[in-house]
């Protein structure tokens, strides 16, 4: 379970302040797939990086079932990240001179003898149709599936958390369709999908909307449908 | 995913951000070879000048006055000529090439003349390699100077006698325009004789190469480090030292260490600069790389050792290229400057050690600030940024 409690987060400029998250309060329960709605500058992909652990709130708490996880230190929360949450970008992120099968591999953090991390990282390539690519770099993909590499590479440390920003915004219907499918997958065995978009498409997958408007949540609907499998 | 293999990756990727860097320091590594090999080369050269304008420090009786001594060119008292053979077992002192003399103006034939007698080059023990750097004369024979020989209308063969003393002219020598030209050499047992002076000699000549001098890189006065070590060794002796020969070679010395002082900040400081540039340029290249492997869960240091990986691997292969240019320019064009010991100019394989250990620590000095940069990059604000 997440819980956010009053989270703020003000950025510093030349202009003065910019408030760009305020006073956000959430509750996000195992098996649930949020979607943050909002316009341009509403604050979603900065809720999405709070959420993430990479960009401390100026002030507020956000807990990961009973870890306040701010209040780990550096590498501790890093590490933490690489072991709970997944990230799956709009962009992609693939490094570019590695192959598929290597930039899956680059998520691996645990120091883990058992765990054959080459043979899990194959596995969830050939899940996500991307067996016969495993040595090809990104260059050489499609939109669609460099997004199923980058969800491939999201999931090798089996977290708890996958934040996705706008995943399906360079996707053609098609791929986007089957981006959502791997993302409700993860949903539907007990993870946490937290979407940040515009709106469209994915919304139908979402049990629970939260619409964002100037760093402020707008509204929060409850769905009882999503987890469409 | 190992670093090791990530950082060969990226660098098989960005193969002209690599080469670029490697170019940088292979310069700074091969100017610097090519200076110190050079340099080796120019020291052996002015030691070797420096022993060919001759010896340098002149030994003479204690008991002998300076202004006497000034104006004979020699001094009037003597000193056993056993004194020489105390040089003879010595190791560790710089002093080499010693000639014991015996010089006396006499009257001959109606002439002032300098007879002057000289043994063979006595070499100090750990110098027993070394060439003969003065002449000697074998018994019976005589070398006789320019003036004398044109005087007297001498010429090599000629029979004369000194006082009765029968010697054979073995060589006219060539004119100097010094005093040397009236001298009349011959070995010092038989000038001995000729003057009645038996086991006497009145001068000790040495080369003392100031190599001592020179490898503590100290600023010590020659004259008086030489002074102090032959009062050690030769207490009844007096030591001279031609501060000319020493001043121009401590010239010399300070002038090549001036020059190398002056061109190798600069090509330091040149190449760190371009080594940063590159490494700050790979680092704005990589804002992306860096925010994703940090949202990945890895921590600062293994940003820090991403990028300190890759400088030490340019500053190592860097080191090897340029020991190899370095050496290459330096047999290559070392032997058309320094032509006297051009053989002598071989590859210093200690500096091969020096690059390897010291060309990786100064590129990754050089990228210390980018490695910072890339270390304190917000991962949100790269990612953001798509």
């Amino acid at each position: 379970m997440i819980t956010l409690e009053n989270v703020a987060k003000t950025y510093q400029t030349r202009r003065g302040q910019i408030k760009a998250l305020e006073n956000i309060n959430l509750q996000i329960d195992r098996g649930q797939f949020v979607v943050i709605r909002g316009p341009s500058g509403s604050g979603k992909t900065t809720l999405l990086m709070t959420l993430g652990t990479m960009l401390k709130p100026s002030s507020g708490a956000i807990m990961f079932d009973e870890t306040n996880v701010y209040k780990l230190s550096a590498s501790a929360r890093a590490l933490f990240r690489g072991k709970n949450i997944g990230f799956v970008f709009q962009m992609f992120h693939l490094i570019p001179y590695l192959s598929l099968l290597e930039n899956v591999l680059l998520a691996r953090i645990r120091d883990d003898s058992k765990t054959d991390y080459y043979d899990k990282a194959n596995e969830l390539l050939e899940r996500l149709g991307l067996g016969d690519r495993i040595f090809h770099r990104p260059a050489q993909l499609s939109a669609g599936e460099k997004q199923r590499a980058a969800i491939a590479r999201a999931l090798l440390n089996e977290p708890n958390i996958l934040l996705a920003d706008e995943p399906t915004g360079n996707l053609d219907p098609e791929n986007a369709t089957e981006v959502l499918k791997h993302l409700r997958d993860f949903q539907a065995n007990g993870g946490i999908v937290i979407l940040a978009t515009h709106g469209g498409q994915a919304e139908e997958s979402a049990n629970r909307i939260v619409s964002l408007k100037k760093g402020l949540v707008e509204k929060v609907e409850v769905r009882e449908t999503g987890a469409k499998t | 995913m190992n670093v090791s293999r990530l950082i060969l990756k990226e660098i098989a990727h960005r193969k002209i951000n690599f080469a670029m860097g490697v170019v940088a320091v292979s310069t700074a590594v091969a100017l610097f070879v090519t200076f110190m090999t050079s340099g080796q080369a120019y020291r052996r050269e002015t030691r070797r000048i420096m022993r060919d304008m001759g010896q340098n420090l002149r030994i003479i009786p204690k008991e002998t006055t300076m202004d006497e001594f000034w104006t004979q060119g020699f001094s009037s008292h003597t000193m056993p000529e056993e004194y020489i053979q105390k040089f003879a077992n010595l190791k560790g002192y710089s002093y080499t090439h010693l000639v014991a003399t015996l010089q006396k103006s006499v009257e001959w034939q109606g002439r002032t003349i300098i007879l002057t007698g000289i043994l063979p080059e006595v070499l100090p023990l750990d110098k027993r390699h070394q060439a003969p750097m003065t002449f000697s004369v074998k018994r019976g024979d005589a070398y006789v100077g320019y003036q004398v020989a044109s005087i007297f209308k001498m010429e090599d063969g000629e029979k004369i006698g000194i006082f009765d003393h029968p010697f054979t002219v073995k060589k006219v020598l060539f004119e100097t325009g010094s005093k040397d030209d009236i001298r009349i050499y011959g070995h010092l047992h038989d000038i001995q004789k000729v003057l009645d002076l038996p086991g006497q000699i009145n001068e000790i000549k040495a080369l003392e190469c100031l190599c001592l001098i020179e490898s503590s890189g100290k600023d010590i006065d020659p004259r008086l480090l030489a002074q102090k070590q032959l009062a050690e060794i030769l207490p009844e002796g007096k030591v001279i030292m031609l501060q000319g020969i020493a001043k121009i070679r401590e010239k010399q010395r300070a002038a090549m260490e001036g020059y190398l002082a002056f061109i190798m900040p600069i090509i330091l400081v040149v190449c760190g600069a371009w080594i940063a540039v590159l490494a700050m340029m790979n680092v704005r290249d990589r804002r992306q790389e860096i925010g994703i492997i940090r949202a990945l869960g890895h921590n600062s240091s293994k940003i820090a050792v991403l990028f300190l990986g890759k400088s030490l691997l340019i500053g190592l292969v860097g080191a090897f290229i340029g020991y190899f240019a370095g050496t290459a320019l330096a047999l290559k064009y070392g032997p058309e400057i320094f032509k006297i010991t051009a053989k002598a100019i071989e590859p210093e394989y200690r500096l091969m050690t020096w690059a390897v250990v010291v060309a990786p620590v100064f590129a990754a000095i050089a990228s210390f600030i980018p490695v910072t940069i890339a270390v304190a990059e917000d991962p949100a604000e790269t990612l953001r940024e798509g």
